[in-house]
């Protein structure tokens, strides 16, 4: 199979302070990828150098065969789209016009889109369940709409590969779900692979095919959930006590935090 | 489905044919009320039918109203786009050259170029353009990046270097002991009157490349809007943007300066009116902040002329008591 990323022995400090140290990896195309690890272990800097934002200090970075330094902004923004934590939406565009700019490397400097742009604006408005909401502004909608918005804006950029930040932090366990849904069908029905960094374990092991956890910039395991979520490397990334069972839902590891008044009764 | 909203292209049309009819009755009003008025009908017969009637008030229209309106023109234009440029840039409502100081910036590098005996073009439109992206410089580095983008710490910046910027202007007027002191006073507070249609057509070429440029980087600053990693992942080359955006606004603004002296405010009240009405796609806006900001500076000027029984008053006056209170106004609604 064909490797959508492939990284090799990168490295990004900041200020003298290694945020990624000698990360190595692959994933496959066609692959539901989840970078998760403790905050501050890098897993957003990896996302910026894997989207192009932060340049890569030492080591390669390879997007399907070529390296990262070697493509223009336009012809990886037709390869890569974007979902970043945080998106600023201050300004009343509809949802309509702000799916549309994701045809933006794709146009002219003024990003007059054509018939075949607007269809494709469309079709992913209504592929992300968003039709309805297509003639309101992004600033009046909840969280949950709005993520699905930003999602839908970057498959209007027709990427082979989508980068997620956290799309499902502070969202209800309804508008969760719907994401990560939302990804396997993107996945499953157009080959995208999926890149996502989150937080939520039981949710990365439910819908990824990959895992890669990391700590301190540096990788602790990456493989199978089954082989990723052990307690034994949860509790070297994590340093605190995790119950980790299989889910009722299938053969998939389920992964507890353990409260402290548990632990110091049962002596666990 | 969502066929039924207009297409951008069609909406950057009409918008622009619109605001462009309003620039052309502004015109018209511009050139033809003042202290000397034949007459609306009078002076339409004059205008499009070249009818020498009155001697002197075709001299009048030609010679001095006429340039003086196409000036207060293009300074609207200018400081509306400049206004427009900052709020995108610096993703803050309430930036506009005046307020950041960069207009001040322009006006001691302007009044350095006029002591110093300069002629107005090119070499005091020099020295006000190295005023101004000194203060540019001097705003940046004061504010690091980031903390810009906060409403307060950009104000408060913005207050200082103003400060600093009257302070200096005022050293440098006490400076000089000759009698261009009045004339530098007047300037200062913004004036059209000093100016021929010679300069006014050198300005207006410059400005136009520069009105140009920011137009084509239109698409860009909607694109900067949703941030800066959505924007580079959108294939915006996000340096490259910002330097140009920043040097051409400078330099229309210094420019600007350089001819009609402090106009506070203007960048603020189009740009936000605009918005208003058509919404936030800059694609949109650039073409309209520079017709509409044109109109509206015509508008200001005759209002100057005409308002005081005796003699004239300097347009800025008009521009900050419409533009102040409107500033209040926006930043109280920010601070909610």
């Amino acid at each position: 199979m064909k490797t959508a990323i492939d990284i090799n022995r990168l490295s990004y400090s900041y200020r003298e302070y290694p945020v990624l140290d000698d990360i190595s990896l692959s994933v496959p195309k066609g692959d539901f990828f989840i970078i998760i690890g403790p905050n501050g272990s890098g897993k957003t800097t990896l996302m910026k150098s894997i989207s192009g934002i932060l340049k890569p200090e030492n080591g390669n970075l390879k997007i399907f065969d070529t390296d990262i330094r070697n493509y223009s902004r336009r012809t990886l923004a037709r390869l890569t789209a974007l979902v970043p934590q945080e998106v600023p939406v201050d300004f009343p565009f509809s949802v309509t016009e702000f799916v549309l700019m994701g045809r933006s490397p794709y146009l002219g400097m003024l990003g007059i889109p054509r018939e075949e742009d607007i269809e494709i604006a469309n079709q992913s408005i209504i592929f992300t369940g968003i039709d309805h909401l297509s003639d309101r502004k992004i600033n009046q909608l909840s969280g949950g709409e709005r993520q699905r918005v930003f999602i839908s804006r970057a498959i209007c950029q027709k990427p082979q590969i989508i980068l997620l930040d956290e799309p499902t932090a502070s969202l209800d366990l309804s508008h969760q779900v719907k994401i990560m849904d939302l990804m396997e069908k993107l996945k499953e029905e157009k080959g995208v692979t999926v890149v996502m960094v989150s937080h939520d374990i039981n949710l990365a092991a439910m819908y990824g095919d990959t895992l890669l956890l990391l700590k301190d910039g540096k990788i602790v395991c990456q493989g199978t959930p089954d082989n990723v979520l052990t307690f034994k490397t949860l509790e070297k990334a994590y340093g605190c006590t995790l119950l980790v069972d299989k889910s009722p839902l299938g053969n998939m590891p389920r992964v507890t935090p353990v409260p402290g008044k548990f632990i110091s009764d049962k002596g666990l | 489905m969502t066929n039924q909203t207009p297409s951008i292209l069609g909406r950057m049309l009409w918008v622009s044919f619109l605001m462009f009819f309003l620039l052309l009755i502004a015109l018209f009003f511009g050139i033809s009320q003042g202290s000397t008025s034949g007459g609306i009908k009078n002076i339409w017969q004059l205008i499009f039918k070249g009818n020498e009637a009155d001697p002197v008030l075709t001299t009048i229209i030609w010679q001095i109203r006429f340039p003086r309106t196409l000036l207060a023109a293009l300074a609207g234009a200018t400081l509306s786009l400049g206004g427009l440029v900052f709020q995108a840039l610096l993703r803050n409502p309430l930036a506009e050259p005046y307020i950041l100081g960069i207009s001040g910036g322009s006006a001691i590098g302007a009044i350095f170029g006029i002591i110093m005996g300069f002629s107005r073009f090119p070499g005091v439109s020099l020295t006000a353009f190295a005023g101004s992206i000194a203060t540019l410089l001097l705003l940046l580095v004061m504010s690091s990046g980031r903390t810009l983008l906060k409403n307060d710490s950009l104000l408060l910046s913005g207050v200082m270097v103003n400060a600093f910027c009257s302070a200096i202007i005022m050293f440098l007027i006490s400076m000089t002991q000759d009698s261009r002191l009045h004339s530098i006073m007047f300037w200062l507070m913004g004036d059209f009157s000093m100016v021929d249609l010679q300069q006014v057509k050198i300005l207006g070429a410059v400005l136009f490349f520069c009105f140009v440029l920011l137009f084509m980087l239109s698409n860009s600053m909607n694109l900067m809007l949703l941030g800066k990693e959505m924007a580079q992942s959108m294939g915006v080359n996000i340096k490259a943007v910002t330097i140009t955006l920043l040097i051409a606004t400078s330099f229309m603004v210094s420019a600007t300066v350089s001819h009609c002296g402090l106009l506070g405010f203007v960048g603020l009240v189009i740009p936000h009116l605009l918005r208003l009405i058509f919404g936030p796609d800059h694609r949109v806006l650039v073409p309209a902040c520079v017709l509409g900001g044109g109109a509206y500076m015509i508008l200001c000027d005759l209002l100057a002329r005409t308002l005081s029984q005796h003699g004239e008053m300097p347009v800025g006056v008009i521009t900050a008591m419409v533009g102040a209170p409107l500033f209040i106004y926006l930043l109280k609604r920010s601070a909610k």
